[in-house]
């Protein structure tokens, strides 16, 4: 059988007795739609991305989203039965602890000064902005207002750059600072 | 800084002028771009100052400005490539920004070739070389930015005529001409005897009236001086605090209650929305409005001439504006915004402006320049403007509201038509549309980045 060997780049001859050909293998049909409902990345092809290989697999751009199996890439049953295992102990490990530790970049919204025309609502990639009602003590209705929903923010600042009156700022990346920075620059 | 020449070189030559340019980077993927340049030993000018920021979607226009309002000469945004955006989306949502802000900048002359926008991954260290090199090599050509506070020339601003010669066809004032006016006066006291609403925001002889008692239903008048976008008053509070309200709206009115309601500012649910049909009150916009009758309305007073104007003759008022070269266009706006007195008149009459605290009263950071100011006027109406991006609904109420008389509508004019022609996106109309910003679309177009 000939055939060219990718990682040389030279043609390759192999002499068998009988060859078996592994059928190709894509993403399942709407996997783009699902991918985007869990705001998930995918390559060219539709497999879905981890958010990196070697330092945080099976893990993905959504916090709390996990990504196993054929999904992911084309691979057999116990590759995919490994993956799980590692998904599995992942979820797990969010369960153990009685507090969920995240990064410190993430959005806030100044709720005295909100608006709450929620389009940062709309702008979220991660729908970590939901809708709130501040009320009295007593129960009483104040206002509306968004909130962040701390445990899903991943700290982009779209919800920032978005919000007309500058409710929402970024920790760590906040309105002050970066004036601070642009106006020492020039 | 290396730019800065030294002592000995000034002395015996002027010295060159090095241009100071700002770049907003996102930190994922053209930081890193800059940072594999380095690593690699690219040389590239150092007038370049990098500013990092967690994605492209957190670059506020507000810092473009700010940055060349404090005296750059040129900025430059650049992102990751569409689909490798670290928070999936991001950059997305930065580009239709950018679409809208550039034909705001557009349409104010300011110079388009000082305002850079790319996509630079963490590998393409030499394209951010590349880039950097010719940005810095161009704006060396163009010279210093003072655009934003050159005092204008003098006579362009004048030379503009906007209103069509022999002005707009208005009506001569007669009191009643139109129908309707007996049956809404009769509607709102039906609602108001009914206990339906608590007041009814109407026109009257001299101005808005706000009718709680069925008898004072008299006070309310129907005529081609019916003008004002009566909507703005749905968001005061001593408004609110009366109760259910019903409004007159017309139909160009009620895109303004559309767009409000998708941005959840009222309840529709809440109140009761007298559309009145209109034949037009010879304004500016009414000559190109085809919302004549009210589509949304509980109930529908009057009948309306049907002629829905030409989608072409919506911009005729921007023709005299676009005709002009940028350098008269800046110089036209410059003469305008001399006149501005930051009363802020447009903020308070306009429906969308319903923020507590507008960001021009924001002080820590300053995020606009307060004073009425040449920098600080230019500031203001750019935000003004952009913030009613894809929201204005073309009510004028800015302009007419203008002691000094800036014809703010054209600005607004250029981002609605940027929207229409952008993303086929109108204000008001689909209650069902999603909003423009906030929104994105992959075929958002892209031919202005590098």
């Amino acid at each position: 059988m000939r055939g060219a060997d990718t990682l040389s780049g030279g043609p390759v001859t192999i002499e068998a007795d009988m060859v078996v050909l592994a059928a190709a293998m894509r993403p399942a049909d709407g996997v783009e739609q699902l991918a985007q409902k869990f705001n998930v990345g995918y390559d060219e092809y539709g497999f879905l991305l981890e958010s990196h290989p070697k330092l945080r697999p099976v893990e993905t751009a959504s916090a709390g989203v996990y990504i196993c199996g054929a999904c992911q890439a084309p691979k057999d049953i116990p590759e995919s039965v490994a993956q799980a295992s590692a998904a599995a102990s992942k979820v797990l490990i969010t369960f153990s602890a009685s507090e969920l530790t995240r990064e410190p970049e993430i959005a806030k919204i100044n709720e005295d000064t909100c608006a709450a025309c929620f389009t940062c609502l709309h702008a979220c990639p991660y729908h970590a902005i939901e809708q709130a009602e501040i009320r009295t003590p007593r129960g009483v209705f104040v206002k509306r207002t968004a909130r962040v929903n701390p445990g899903l923010c991943m700290g982009c600042g779209t919800c920032v750059a978005v919000c007309p009156s500058k409710s929402a700022d970024l920790e760590g990346f906040t309105e002050q600072e970066i004036y601070s920075m642009v106006e020492s620059l020039v | 800084m290396s730019d800065k020449p030294t002592e000995a070189a000034a002395c015996d030559r002027p010295a060159e002028f090095e241009p100071k340019i700002v770049a907003f980077v996102c930190n994922w993927c053209t930081y890193l771009g800059a940072d594999l340049a380095g690593t690699t030993r690219l040389e590239y000018p150092s007038n370049v100052r990098i500013i990092r920021l967690p994605c492209t979607g957190r670059i506020d226009f507000n810092l473009i400005i700010k940055a060349f309002e404090i005296g750059a000469d040129s900025v430059l945004v650049s992102g990751c490539h569409p689909g490798d955006c670290h928070y999936t989306s991001g950059n997305y949502h930065a580009r239709r920004r950018w679409i809208l802000f550039r034909e705001l900048l557009g349409a104010l002359g300011f110079d388009l070739g000082r305002v850079y926008f790319t996509w630079i991954s963490a590998a393409e260290g030499h394209k951010w070389q590349e880039v950097v090199k010719e940005i810095t090599e161009k704006t060396r050509q163009m010279g210093p930015y003072t655009s934003l506070y050159q005092s204008p020339s003098a006579g362009v601003g004048a030379t503009l005529v906007v209103a069509p010669e022999g002005g707009h066809k208005g009506r001569p004032y007669d009191a009643g001409v139109w129908g309707g006016e007996a049956e809404l006066r009769e509607a709102c006291r039906r609602l108001l005897e009914e206990g339906k609403v608590k007041v009814v925001i109407g026109y009257g002889k001299r101005g808005p009236v706000f009718v709680t008692r069925p008898e004072d239903v008299e006070q309310l008048v129907w005529n081609d001086r019916c003008l004002a976008n009566l909507t703005v008053y749905l968001k005061r509070k001593e408004i609110r605090a009366l109760g259910r309200p019903a409004i007159v709206v017309k139909g160009c009115d009620e895109r303004a209650l559309v767009v409000l309601e998708k941005e959840s500012q009222i309840d529709r649910k809440e109140m009761h929305v007298l559309g009145m049909a209109c034949q037009g009150l010879g304004e500016a916009k009414c000559e190109s409005c085809d919302v004549h009758m009210p589509r949304f309305a509980d109930e529908v007073i009057g009948e309306a001439d049907q002629h829905p104007a030409e989608t072409g003759e919506r911009w005729k008022s921007l023709q005299a504006l676009l005709a002009l070269p940028d350098a008269d266009r800046m110089s036209y706006w410059a003469t305008e915004f001399e006149r501005c007195v930051k009363c802020y008149a447009c903020r308070q009459v306009c429906p969308m402006c319903y923020c507590e605290r507008c960001l021009v009263e924001k002080n820590r950071p300053t995020e606009i320049e307060p004073s009425a100011t040449a920098k600080g006027n230019f500031a203001w109406h750019i935000l003004r403007a952009f913030h009613l991006a894809g929201r204005c609904v073309g009510c004028d109420e800015c302009t007419r509201a203008c002691p000094a008389g800036i014809d703010l509508r054209l600005l607004n004019l250029s981002l609605a038509k940027a929207a229409e022609e952008h993303f086929g996106y109108r204000a008001g109309m689909d209650p069902k549309a999603e909003e423009l910003i906030g929104a994105y679309s992959l075929q958002d177009k892209e031919n202005f980045i590098r």
